[in-house]
């Protein structure tokens, strides 16, 4: 996972556990509305703007 | 005198709020934080023998400064120094909430882990290692379940000890080149520090170094805190190109690296699905659908207005029947006379005609208590977000705009929520058109009387114009004064659970008081000055033509004579509407009846159909009252946006209810 965006951004996600490296799953998908992604036991909603900043690579579980 | 002061931080959804609750009962007060508008909750209770004062501080995620809200916990942390700080943990979610433990420990504070919501843990059979978690961290580890108050007397008894234990600030080892820079910028403000910045010298060289700016600001009071930061500053570039990302990252990441190893070594999960989470989601999967998303936030929000009304009005009725029967008695006791009068139509119907929404109040706030503490109130923002964000507000930008239904003045001091300046001054500037309970009034009054058959919706249509005017001048202020900036939707969706009841009381109780207080300063103010303008000069007849209040009201008429109210007392009584908004059916009433009782007949005479609508689109739009306007310029900090929604919603109200009645004399 990697994150394209302003230090603030990078900064706010991280000390919510959403960093380079993390795994996340994607539980909905409401493009162009806000996608919501669980990290663990948590769940966020993110939305569209901040979320097409955030790239992914697929995990098999 | 409180004896020991301690502070309760924590993740939001973490179960701060009934921790806070169960520690300290009935014995709290609600204030601001010094210098912004941020709630501060404050409490006390006793134990052996000693006071110990409770503060809540925001729930937040970290130490950083990227909201106000971790700015005051840190500030508060740090300049307040308390003697024992409790972090609630929620244990079911330790990786995540042990971020703000890890920079707690980092900070040195004199830390107690609340290991909050126990029971799910044990319902997800996992094992967790208490005691192993308390050695390596150094700190006392409390599991407790507070909605069950259990461990809370473990708790209480730990604070207590905890007091004169002085823990020696946790560290961790960055690696060589941060730790190298590390060691420089801490011997630097080792040499220049004064006894005013309570905190460990390596936290402080840590902050700098991870770009933090309200630290910088403190650091450059220091002597030689210009050098000091400058230094920092050519040192986390250096790191940069030398880790080849930014340091600030490197550190959190570093922290999240440890707390896994933690976590590893003292809690043990049993492999299988979770339960509770995977009901949560397939409620949301439907609560957040994209196509029902929003029709469902609408059926929520209509359920909630159904039962304010349908509940709240015989109760309201009754209050009203009490107030007038106590009036009477007055009269009768004391004889007519100018005292009587006072006593009985300006005191004690001014204290009536406020009171009497007490009901409607009182749900209006259980019903928002419920949605916040299931957790719906989150995926409304979630669902709203899209919606928001066209509007180039932010998700979270309609929950105090839900909020504005009840009252406006909390609902702008929950704007503080927000992180960026620009939402938080949009959405101050519109919630005045989302129409406050204490409108409903004048709704209830006028739809009541002139359209008996569809009372529930008229007034749900004034609630949606409002919702419309509100939209429609966010997206003309984002043109006019941001340029359409958006900004970005983070938010945590915490899993349903059931409200506890506890909590939902305390919430009512207190933005009830709020409201009551206002009631019984400005509005029985406002219902006093009213009966004395109607009463002066002395000798004149109440509330007639000849008083001040009625030479006022025929200045102004004229101007209303287009929206189809052009007498003085409806002037009159807009004119105390900016008292506060109920105080216009309290002076209707004493102008076209004498009382309050009686109105509703009185009032066919003086308007038809469609200026009773008009007259409620005015009532709706024309301008915030007295108070809202305060906390508008207390949150915005400027006289220049708070003149801006008191201009702006005076022209919108004007204009739309001189629209609505033109258009509607063309029709009929």
């Amino acid at each position: 996972m990697d994150i394209r965006g302003g230090r603030g951004m990078a900064g706010r996600l991280a000390v919510m556990g959403i960093f380079p490296g993390s795994r996340l799953r994607m539980i909905q998908n409401g493009r162009p509305g806000p996608v919501m992604v669980a990290l663990d036991e948590k769940r966020f909603g993110i939305g569209y703007g901040m979320a097409h900043r955030i790239f992914v690579r697929p995990v098999l579980e | 005198m409180a004896e020991i002061t301690i502070c309760l931080g924590g993740n939001p959804n973490a179960g701060k709020t009934t921790v806070f609750n169960k520690l300290t009962g009935a014995h709290q007060k609600v204030g601001n934080w010094p210098g912004v508008t941020v709630e501060k909750k404050e409490g006390e209770y006793a134990y052996l023998g000693k006071t110990i004062r409770v503060v809540d501080l925001p729930g937040t995620y970290s130490l950083t400064s990227y909201s106000l809200d971790e700015r005051i916990a840190s500030d508060f942390l740090v300049k307040e120094h308390p003697d024992v700080t409790v972090v609630i943990v929620d244990a079911s979610n330790l990786e995540s909430n042990f971020y703000l433990v890890i920079e707690l420990l980092e900070l040195g504070a004199n830390l107690v882990i609340d290991l909050n919501m126990m029971d799910v843990v044990r319902h997800k059979k996992w094992q967790l290692d208490v005691e192993k978690l308390s050695k390596t961290l150094g700190v006392p580890v409390i599991p407790t379940v507070a909605k069950k108050a259990e461990g809370l007397e473990a708790l209480r008894q730990t604070i207590m000890s905890a007091r004169d234990h002085q823990p020696e600030p946790f560290k961790i080892n960055y690696g060589l080149e941060v730790e190298e820079a590390l060691g420089e910028l801490t011997d630097l403000i080792k040499r220049s520090k004064d006894s005013s910045l309570y905190a460990p010298n390596r936290w402080l060289a840590l902050k700098l170094l991870e770009n933090n700016t309200q630290i910088k600001e403190w650091v450059r009071t220091l002597p030689k805190g210009e050098q000091i930061v400058s230094k920092s500053e050519d040192l986390a570039t250096a790191l940069n190109d030398h880790l080849g990302r930014d340091v600030e990252a490197f550190v959190i990441e570093k922290r999240f690296g440890f707390i896994s190893g933690l976590v590893k070594k003292c809690c043990r999960k049993p492999l299988g699905v979770e339960e509770r989470i995977s009901i949560s989601d397939k409620i949301d999967q439907l609560v957040l659908n994209r196509w029902l998303g929003i029709p469902i936030f609408l059926v929520f929000m209509w359920f909630t207005f159904k039962l304010v009304f349908d509940l709240g009005n015989p109760l309201a009725d009754y209050i009203d029947g009490g107030f007038s029967w106590l009036g009477g008695q007055t009269t009768a006791l004391l004889g007519k006379s100018w005292f009587s009068s006072l006593l009985s139509e300006g005191i004690i119907g001014g204290v009536g005609s406020v009171l009497v929404f007490l009901p409607n109040i009182l749900i209006l706030f259980l019903m928002i208590g419920i949605l916040e503490d299931c957790g719906y109130m989150s995926r409304a923002a979630f669902v709203m977000d899209r919606f928001m964000q066209r509007l180039g507000l932010h998700g979270k930008s309609s929950i105090p705009m839900i909020l504005g239904f009840g009252c406006n003045i909390p609902a702008i001091m929950a704007c503080r929520t927000l992180e960026f300046p620009k939402d938080r001054i949009l959405t101050t500037l519109i919630n005045p058109f989302m129409s406050c309970s204490a409108r409903l009034p004048i709704y209830i009054l006028f739809a009541g009387t002139f359209f008996p058959r569809q009372t529930g919706a008229v007034i749900f249509s004034l609630y949606l114009m409002g919702i419309v005017v509100a939209i429609m001048t966010a997206l003309l202020f984002n043109k006019l004064f941001f340029k359409g900036e958006s900004s970005p939707l983070i938010m945590e969706l915490p899993p349903y659970r059931l409200p506890t009841v506890k909590n939902i009381v305390m919430h009512m109780w207190h933005r009830a008081s709020v409201f009551i207080k206002n009631a019984g300063t400005i509005i029985l103010a406002g219902v006093i000055i009213i009966w004395l303008l109607a009463s002066m000069p002395v000798g004149v007849e109440y509330a007639s033509e000849q008083s001040w209040i009625g030479q006022i009201g025929k200045l102004f008429a004229p101007l209303f004579v287009p929206a189809g109210f052009g007498f003085w007392q409806a002037a009159v009584a807009l004119m105390f509407g900016i008292v506060a908004k109920e105080v216009v059916v309290g002076t209707l009433g004493t102008l076209l009846a004498g009382s309050e009782k009686g109105l509703s007949e009185v009032l066919p005479q003086f308007f038809n159909g469609l200026a009773a609508l008009s007259f409620m689109v005015m009532s709706l739009l024309y301008i915030p009252c007295i108070a809202t306007i305060g906390v508008i310029r207390s949150e915005t900090n400027s006289w220049k946006w708070t003149g801006l929604a008191v201009g702006w919603s005076l022209l919108v109200g004007w204009l739309s209810a001189v629209v609505l009645y033109q258009l509607g004399q063309l029709f009929a």
